[in-house]
């Protein structure tokens, strides 16, 4: 209901400028819908967080396995403080970001070749395509023995984890290019690598983009994976480690950290490609 | 004979697609220098693929494609094409849609700015440089469209129903706007359609074609005084050939 609202909100601004001529989408009406998200978003929050809170202290479960959000943010609170939060962010964020844009670089160049080369994708699209069904949590083990229990092995697989979303949607979008694009852009002068680049490329770009976004989720799982397959810090790695020694708080605050982190790099990538993509109109 | 040699020549033609389909067969027609020719027909008639033949997009199975006498070994900026859709890039905005053209034929990036002005100010969209395609309407991206053929100064223009998807009351201004601006560059046209009274209003001559294979099969001069007579005509030409 509330996207619903949102997403009529946003057409009806869009319309305003169709008519209005030139100008700036207006920006009130878009203050408006966003604020009305995140208030919408806050309210539900909260109450998540009193009907946690009631349920935990119902007694119906017990509480040192299921604790409360008044016993979980003092957890999280200690960890902060103690510095072991700022550490493990610091770990998770550069093996993540690493990885993710080494993954879905190649996953991009991979897209175009295989795309773009009929042969490249009967040969080597094949062989991506038995890579991409291994499941890459068995791949971990290979992963440490062959660059150690460090940051290589999990930039790597970081890298693995986003590369496959990226790779198939592009060469979706190269295989998709109309026509009529490519036949415009040839009539008009462009031949060779300038029509690869001037008309394959930007129209890719959407599809660059929706695949990025899935890789922004199968790089978390990867991280996660590969630090609680041996790691010395990091938010995955803090998370099972206070489950080896029974704190349930800590690791609550520990999952509670990943989950809004990974809302909070969803929107942030929406944010940065309407920057960068004021043309694109898709359902986001 | 005509005393002047012909801008755009078909000589036996026939192509067939990669499936086998055979498209067109024994097309033979020229077009001469600074005329308006429409091509009308059924559709899949094979009207586009002429179209494509003549922009130099895939080679004939036989025959040849000449222009200016030579025959046509690829597409050229000498040629635009304008289509019925997918036409305009979404990414590029108006302006830069228009620049295209220039930009490839590695003109400065003031200059290009420049003929991008120039050529949306001639199709009355003076100041909408920046807007992208998708906040125009579908008769102002045709106009863009227009704007974006004319910007490479063509000596032939190839335009594929581009007027179809729009309202009859835009598809009259349209029309009107491409006569006038057509008759100041001087190009040649080729103009594919299925609208018989949009081919009476800007041809200076009709060729009819007749569905699978496409064939030519009539050939008309428009006189304004007999409008109402000659549709007709053509009408059951058309159905006839259908």
């Amino acid at each position: 209901m509330m996207r619903l609202l949102l997403r009529k909100n946003l057409r009806d601004c869009g319309a305003e400028t169709t008519a209005l001529g030139a100008g700036p989408r207006s920006a009130r009406g878009l203050l408006r819908g966003a604020s009305r998200e995140a208030m919408i978003f806050a309210l539900s929050l909260a109450l998540v967080a009193a009907f946690w809170e009631v349920l935990a202290r119902s007694g119906l479960y017990p509480i040192h396995l299921f604790p409360p959000p008044s016993r979980i943010l003092p957890a999280l609170r200690a960890l902060a403080v103690s510095g072991e939060l700022g550490m493990d962010l610091r770990a998770s964020a550069l093996r993540w970001l690493a990885g993710f844009a080494l993954g879905t670089l190649c996953g991009a160049v991979a897209g175009f070749l295989t795309g773009g080369v009929r042969l490249l994708r009967e040969s080597a699209g094949q062989v991506l395509h038995l890579c991409r069904t291994t499941p890459f949590i068995v791949l971990i083990p290979l992963a440490i023995l062959w660059f150690g229990l460090g940051e290589i092995e999990k930039i790597a697989v970081v890298a693995w984890g986003a590369f496959f979303p990226v790779w198939l949607s592009t060469q979706a979008g190269v295989l998709g290019v109309e026509r009529e694009y490519v036949w415009a852009a040839r009539c008009l002068g462009a031949r060779g690598m300038r029509l690869y680049w001037d008309v394959h490329r930007p129209r890719c770009l959407p599809f660059i983009v929706t695949g990025a976004r899935v890789s922004i989720s199968t790089a978390t799982f990867a991280l996660a994976a590969a630090e609680m397959a041996g790691a010395f810090e990091g938010l995955a790695y803090r998370v099972f480690y206070a489950h080896q020694m029974f704190q349930t708080e800590r690791m609550m605050a520990g999952i509670l950290v990943i989950a809004f982190l990974g809302l909070a790099l969803d929107r942030l990538f929406l944010w940065t490609i309407r920057r960068l993509m004021p043309w694109w109109e898709e359902e986001r | 004979m005509s005393p002047a040699p012909p801008k755009i020549e078909f000589d036996a033609v026939e192509h067939r697609y990669a499936r086998g389909l055979l498209a067109v067969e024994d097309i033979r027609f020229s077009v001469g220098k600074g005329e308006f020719l429409c091509v009308l027909g059924p559709s899949g008639c094979g009207k586009s693929t002429l179209l494509h033949l003549a922009a130099g997009l895939f080679p004939p199975s036989k025959g040849s494609v000449r222009v200016d006498g030579r025959p046509v070994l690829g597409p050229g900026p000498d040629r635009c094409m304008v289509f019925q859709q997918h036409g305009l890039f979404p990414w590029l905005s108006a302006g830069e849609n228009v620049a295209f053209g220039p930009r490839m034929r590695g003109l400065r990036s003031d200059e290009q700015r420049r003929i991008a002005r120039r050529c949306l100010e001639e199709v009355g969209l003076e100041g909408r440089e920046n807007a992208y395609p998708r906040e125009l309407s579908v008769g102002m991206r045709q106009r863009v469209g227009l704007a974006r053929a004319f910007a490479n100064e063509p000596a032939v223009l190839l335009m594929d129903e581009p007027f179809a998807s729009l309202d009859a009351l835009t598809r009259r201004q349209m029309q009107g706007l491409l006569k006038s601006v057509w008759k100041r560059h001087g190009s040649t046209v080729i103009f594919v359609t299925h609208d018989v009274s949009e081919s009476l209003l800007l041809a200076d001559r009709i060729l009819v074609l007749s569905p699978s294979p496409g064939r030519i099969s009539k050939e008309f001069l428009p006189d304004p005084r007999a409008a109402g007579r000659l549709e007709a005509e053509i009408l059951s030409q058309l159905s006839f050939a259908g």
